[in-house]
């Protein structure tokens, strides 16, 4: 979770792994977000999966919980990870809801049964969320997860989503940015989706993203400059 | 300590098993089995009382997948006797590995057993 006067970047596939696009921005304020599921989900068979579905999947703006980004948004981004309990329950993410996500299953799909690119709730524990989870989202973004039972009893899972909302003020002064890229000021690269080519939509308000190289990504993401 | 300290499991990981053991061997069908996908069932705690009050038996056995008998424990009972069976710090007091499962036998009917347990 980033405080006050601390800098992100989105980070966006302009162009099959070789151009991307880049959303610099500046936490200006933040604000705490909470919310549990418990007896809002149901119990899930043994060996089964079930979809987590809070988030607002078929559109932005559209859903059945607070934590979703309204229209309205009070937050530029909502940045937060999710707390599993039971252990046994695996949680999978596709980000932006109709992108496929991709890990280990690099040549296949990943779907919400598979045994990998799923993070088992002993990562991220309900007491105490982990970057195992983590998620930003923003209003046009939508996010869909899914979660299985990998225990051979039926469990009722309880989820816990905790993060913040930061008002943010986008950093577009192109020396600012070229500093954050080399590491001279810090920044925190958070990618959305992950890497690979997809089609995304960010608010109209924003302004243009900085296109970077391959290399520069690669460095970045890689922690060379940090 | 708590569980967790010691294995990484959680409290709500652990559930219980509760059997009203008869003359009649458990089924393989009804009985605690290891799922293939994981390491290890623990069981951490066994609590069994002799309901039949005469002289009793309590026969655990554990068997492979193949069903051939890997472990068997007799435990023998006074009439309405109670066992409390646990090593405390929840260490396991009865593993199944991948595919094993775990039947319970009584002489006389019936032995009342509750377990908790869980899967690594």
């Amino acid at each position: 979770m980033l405080k006050e006067n601390e800098r992100l970047a989105l980070i966006f596939p302009r162009q099959l792994l070789t151009i991307f696009d880049l959303y610099f921005f500046q936490v200006m304020r933040r604000h705490i977000q909470h919310r549990t599921y418990d007896s809002e989900l149901s119990a899930i068979a043994a060996n089964s999966t079930q979809a987590f579905n809070f988030f607002g999947k078929t559109a932005p703006g559209s859903g059945d919980d607070i934590l979703e980004v309204r229209k309205e948004r009070p937050w530029t981004l909502l940045h937060f990870a999710a707390g599993i309990r039971p252990s046994e329950i695996w949680w999978f993410l596709s980000q932006p809801a109709e992108v496929v996500q991709t890990g280990w299953a690099y040549a296949t799909p990943t779907a919400v049964t598979d045994k990998f690119d799923g993070v088992p709730g002993f990562l991220s524990p309900y007491d105490r969320p982990t970057v195992a989870t983590e998620m930003v989202t923003y209003y046009k973004s939508s996010i869909y997860p899914g979660l299985r039972n990998d225990a051979d009893r039926s469990i009722r899972p309880s989820i816990r989503l905790l993060g913040a909302g930061y008002d943010c003020l986008q950093i577009t002064n192109g020396s600012v940015i070229d500093k954050m890229l080399a590491g001279v000021k810090p920044c925190r690269f958070l990618t959305v989706g992950g890497l690979r080519y997809f089609t995304y939509t960010v608010p109209e308000e924003w302004n243009p993203p900085t296109a970077v190289d391959k290399d520069t990504i690669e460095k970045v993401m890689q922690g060379a400059y940090r | 300590m708590s569980l967790e300290d010691i294995t990484g499991v959680k409290p709500e990981d652990c559930w219980p098993l509760d059997v009203l053991v008869t003359t009649v061997e458990t089924t393989k069908a009804n009985a605690s089995t290891c799922p293939t996908r994981k390491n290890l069932r623990c069981f951490y705690f066994l609590h069994g009382q002799d309901t039949s009050g005469a002289a009793n038996t309590l026969t655990i056995k554990i068997y492979n997948s193949d069903d051939t008998v890997d472990v068997t424990i007799v435990i023998k009972y006074v009439g309405f006797d109670i066992l409390l069976w646990s090593h405390g710090n929840y260490a396991p007091i009865l593993r199944l590995k991948p595919g094993q499962y775990i039947t319970w036998t009584a002489a006389v009917n019936n032995v009342q057993v509750h377990a908790m347990a869980y899967d690594l």
